[in-house]
């Protein structure tokens, strides 16, 4: 059926430089994912990368879902959004500007309240790795203008 | 009037300098530091608190591009006093150095301001300048024509006779019967008209006894003001402030009139006060003819390390409820050095109605648990961190549904740790102590204090195409719990846990509706060991049972907290196939599907009986983005032991262009849901557009929430009229009728549907933006 193994990744950088928040669970597991994902070359000063992946924003969103017959809700959606910008640190952007956006549903009920938080945890803890893969994806595609 | 209705704050450029050192000399030069930006806004917008801190403050200097342009440069022999005069006509005459007289066709320069006329006197030594018979000048964009001006150029002082004007940027313009030039960018004008309407469409104006034009501040004040719509008057002020651009203003809101059974005619008059670009202060008294007078007060800060706000509100002597009502919000956030950040989210108001008596918002009816907690975390270089919190709740009660309430924190400390690449191991840790605290203890529910640990080692081995994650690990909980409340012993449990995670990826080139993808096909096989332990001695303090889907069946338990812990052994089998967009890297359909296969019989339970069968549900989901219109989500949970559906979902949305929005979705839970979810904001005819939502719960046959509305926009003005319907209670609901004109760039006169609408409408636009 035309099905055949993946091969090794490749991103059309050497070099790349991750610009985000250090403390951010997403930015690490990034990095984790093209330091063992691809022959890219993970480095800790900008002016030495090919390209300087910046992560503009990341922002967790819960909102009703549904609600019963009595106001309370029932289930909520949680949204994870990623935004992000693939630069040459020198003004020019090598992709377009992009979001990675995503979203998971959870049961809720009033009484739960602490249950739900871990269950809330492990959903985006899940997105945020789909998004990792996401934009892994996105970077291998060849640079603009090049 | 709510925070998400208020723009932006910005942190003020100067504190972020000021700041920066000392974020420097923390530590040594490290490149992949945190960038230095302030903390996150998130407090203040949800929806850009990523963004919101980084945007730069906008500069007050007008950037207008018009008629009159400015210099190209500026350089010293350019400066507005000294510039060079430039003048041409049909006829000039006059004296050096003294007055100059111009006949005809008449143009004058001067710096970055052109006159034109007919006739034009000027006195060089006064720098004062007379002209008549169709003048106009214009400057930075601004258009001002008449039959008269007389002007002093160097301080832009003077008057123009019988004005009409026209303003860069907002395409405002009015006439009057006389303008006063009050100095650089001032102009007051007597008798004036104000609109937004493009030439040719005079559907409003603002007419004022005297209005100030400040285009330095960019702020429009309006005097004995009252507005005229379709030649009617229809609202007297004797004082009104508008922007003159989009920026943030002090001033009075436009005030907010509204109806409830239970509170009776009502209006909010609020008063912004733009204290400084990274605080503002919003006061909203607001008047309930049948309660009384409620004052509304919401405070918002943005520091380069720290931002929140506090919300707080008072009615006293609530004359239907008889009590004092009052409610608090306070949110704040900061990041302290040495990699220590801290929150805050305390929540109290004064009874369990003050949300369904007093708010028509969902987010605040639903409220059921207020917390009030602060949280203190350390971050450790990104491999591990420590978190110590202290929670409480309050819990408003249904009066026909009353809940449990649940256990307070006091304290959580959470360790947790993940060290990779430790000769190819990765070598992780979690850890807790909680002392949970019953607010009304019981037998079963004591209070208690619970220590848990959880060291683990992975060894995970892949190449391109596929991985493999053997791991093991041991939990081990100790329980002390308060022997005066329930007979349970103090507990220890020690359980290993071992698991092999696996998957593998293929690609092919693949063609779906005539366009070319990249597809994948990715099988995972998990595999989960876990021996049973009794738990039946163990209180439930956080525990719950997890909800079964895509991320839940690759984990380690199938319920959530930490009193139980599933005997497993089990196998979870799933496929997923995407198709990538070659170009973009972008995924565009996403199908899979998963079931788990168990070879022992279930033993620990919580709430449910043991499951009986070998196979778990089966599960399948999709979703596609097609192209930008159209997008796609389904979820089906199904029951093959007893051919059973146990969940479904499918939802679609539409969204051709802004302003035109249709959203569909069906829910269905057994035994607790099944609703369907209709909503649209769709162009009727000509400029009316329809809005709509119908949440229908087919398992009560009640509306859940209901929305009907039009939205007739003529491009400088817009009016919409939205009927709100919310269940708020068992048996209780709350209706609402929003009517609101809005006279684009200066006022929004009515109640305000547009949070409703946004809410309720996912992906609706305003139609006159």
């Amino acid at each position: 059926c035309g099905f055949h193994l993946r091969g090794q990744a490749t991103l059309p950088f050497e070099t790349l430089y991750i610009d985000g928040n250090r403390d951010s669970p997403f930015v690490n597991e990034l990095k984790r994912a093209v330091r063992s994902g691809s022959a890219t070359k993970l480095v800790d000063n900008p002016s030495e990368a090919q390209g300087i992946v910046q992560i503009v924003g990341e922002t967790r969103q819960k909102v009703i879902l549904t609600l019963s017959g009595g106001g309370r809700v029932r289930e909520y959606k949680l949204l994870y959004n990623i935004a992000y910008r693939v630069h040459d640190g020198k003004g020019k952007d090598l992709r377009p500007q992009g979001e990675i956006s995503l979203k998971r549903e959870v049961s809720y009920d009033d009484t739960q309240l602490l249950a739900k938080e871990s269950e809330e945890a492990l959903l985006y803890r899940d997105m945020q790795s789909d998004a990792v893969q996401q934009l892994f994806r996105r970077l291998q595609v060849p640079k603009l203008n090049q | 009037l709510s925070a998400t209705n208020l723009p932006l704050l910005k942190v003020d450029p100067a504190l972020l300098q000021a700041a920066e050192p000392t974020v420097q000399t923390k530590k040594t030069p490290d490149p992949s530091s945190p960038p230095k930006q302030p903390v996150s806004a998130k407090p203040i917008n949800t929806e850009n608190s990523g963004t919101a801190a980084t945007v730069p403050p906008a500069k007050s200097v007008q950037t207008d591009s018009g008629v009159g342009q400015p210099p190209k440069t500026t350089s010293p022999t350019l400066d507005p006093a000294n510039a060079p005069i430039i003048l041409s006509a049909d006829q000039i005459k006059g004296h050096q150095d003294q007055e100059v007289e111009a006949f005809g066709k008449v143009e004058m320069q001067k710096y970055d301001k052109t006159l034109f006329a007919e006739h034009l006197t000027y006195s060089q030594p006064t720098d004062e300048l007379f002209a008549e018979k169709n003048v106009r000048i214009e400057q930075k964009g601004n258009i001002i024509t008449g039959p008269e001006l007389k002007l002093k150029l160097d301080t832009n002082v003077g008057y123009m006779e019988k004005p009409a004007y026209e303003l860069a940027g907002t395409h405002a313009r009015g006439t009057g019967e006389r303008l006063e030039f009050q100095g650089e960018d001032k102009f007051q004008i007597k008798d004036a008209s104000y609109t937004t309407c493009p030439v040719g469409q005079d559907d409003w104006f603002i007419h004022a006894g005297n209005l100030d034009l400040d285009r330095t501040s960019q702020i429009g004040t309006a005097h004995h003001a009252y507005i005229e719509f379709k030649g009617v008057p229809i609202l007297y002020t004797p004082w009104l402030e508008f922007p003159l651009n989009n920026q943030r203003k002090s001033g009075l809101l436009t005030p907010s009139f509204g109806s409830s059974g239970n509170s009776g005619l009502e209006i909010t008059t609020p008063y912004y006060w733009n204290i400084a670009p990274n605080y503002d202060l919003t006061l909203s008294p607001r008047l309930l003819s049948k309660r009384g007078l409620q004052i509304g007060s919401d405070f918002r800060y943005l520091q380069p390390t720290y931002a929140g706000s506090a919300q707080f509100e008072y009615l006293p002597n609530d004359r239907v409820a008889n009590i004092n009502r009052y409610a608090l919000n306070l949110q704040h956030a900061q990041r302290f050095d040495y990699n220590w950040s801290g929150s805050l989210n305390i929540q109290k108001v004064s009874d369990d109605n003050y949300f369904r008596d007093l708010s028509t918002r969902l987010t605040n009816t639903t409220q059921t648990n207020l917390p009030r907690e602060g949280v203190l975390s350390y971050n450790g270089g990104g491999w591990w961190g420590f978190s110590a919190r202290v929670q409480r709740f309050q819990t408003l009660q249904d009066p026909l549904a009353p809940i449990v309430q649940p256990y307070h924190r006091t304290p959580q400390l959470t360790l947790t740790a993940l060290k990779q690449d430790i000769y190819g191991t990765d070598i992780g840790l979690t850890s807790e102590f909680v002392n949970f605290n019953n607010p009304a203890p019981t037998a079963l529910q004591p209070d208690g204090k619970r220590f848990t640990i959880y060291p683990s080692i992975s060894l995970p081995l892949n190449n391109s195409f596929a991985y493999i994650t053997p791991k093991i690990g041991v939990h081990y909980t100790h329980y002390t719990l308060d022997k005066n409340q329930t007979s349970f012993p103090d507990s220890t449990r020690t359980v290993p846990i071992i698991s092999v995670d696996s998957g593998m990826v293929f690609e092919r080139d693949a063609n779906f509706l005539d366009k070319a993808y990249l597809q994948t096909l990715e099988p995972r096989l998990y595999y989960l060991r876990v021996p049973y332990r009794d738990q039946s001695q163990i209180p439930n303090f956080d525990s719950g049972i997890a909800d079964f889907n895509f991320a839940q069946i690759f984990s380690e338990n199938q319920f959530t907290g930490g009193d139980r812990i599933s005997d497993a052994n089990q196998l979870t089998t799933a496929l997923t196939t995407r198709l990538i967009e070659p170009e973009t890297g972008f995924e565009r359909v996403r199908a899979a599907i998963g079931q788990r296969f168990y070879f022992n019989e279930q033993q620990v339970t919580l709430n449910a009986p043991a499951r009986n069968t070998k196979t778990s549900d089966f599960l399948a989901a999709l979703s596609a983005q097609i192209s930008s219109a159209w997008s796609l989500d389904a979820g089906w949970q199904y029951n093959p032991n007893q051919h059973l559906t146990q969940k479904s979902s499918f939802s679609t949305r539409y969204r051709p262009e802004p302003g035109k929005v249709i959203n569909m979705s069906y829910r269905f839970t057994r035994d607790s849901l099944k609703q369907i979810d209709l909503s649209t904001q769709w162009p009727l005819s000509g400029n009316i557009s329809g809005l709509a939502r119908l949440n229908y719960s087919l398992l009560d046959s009640t509306i859940v929430e209901g929305l009907a509305g039009i939205e007739y926009s003529a491009g400088c003005w817009a009016f919409r009229v939205v009927a709100h319907r919310i269940a708020t209670a068992t048996a209780q609901s709350s209706n609402s009728i929003f009517l609101q004109l809005e006279l684009n760039g200066v006022s929004r006169l009515g109640s305000n549907p547009l949070d409703t609408l946004k809410q309720n409408i996912s992906g609706y636009t305003k139609t006159n933006e």
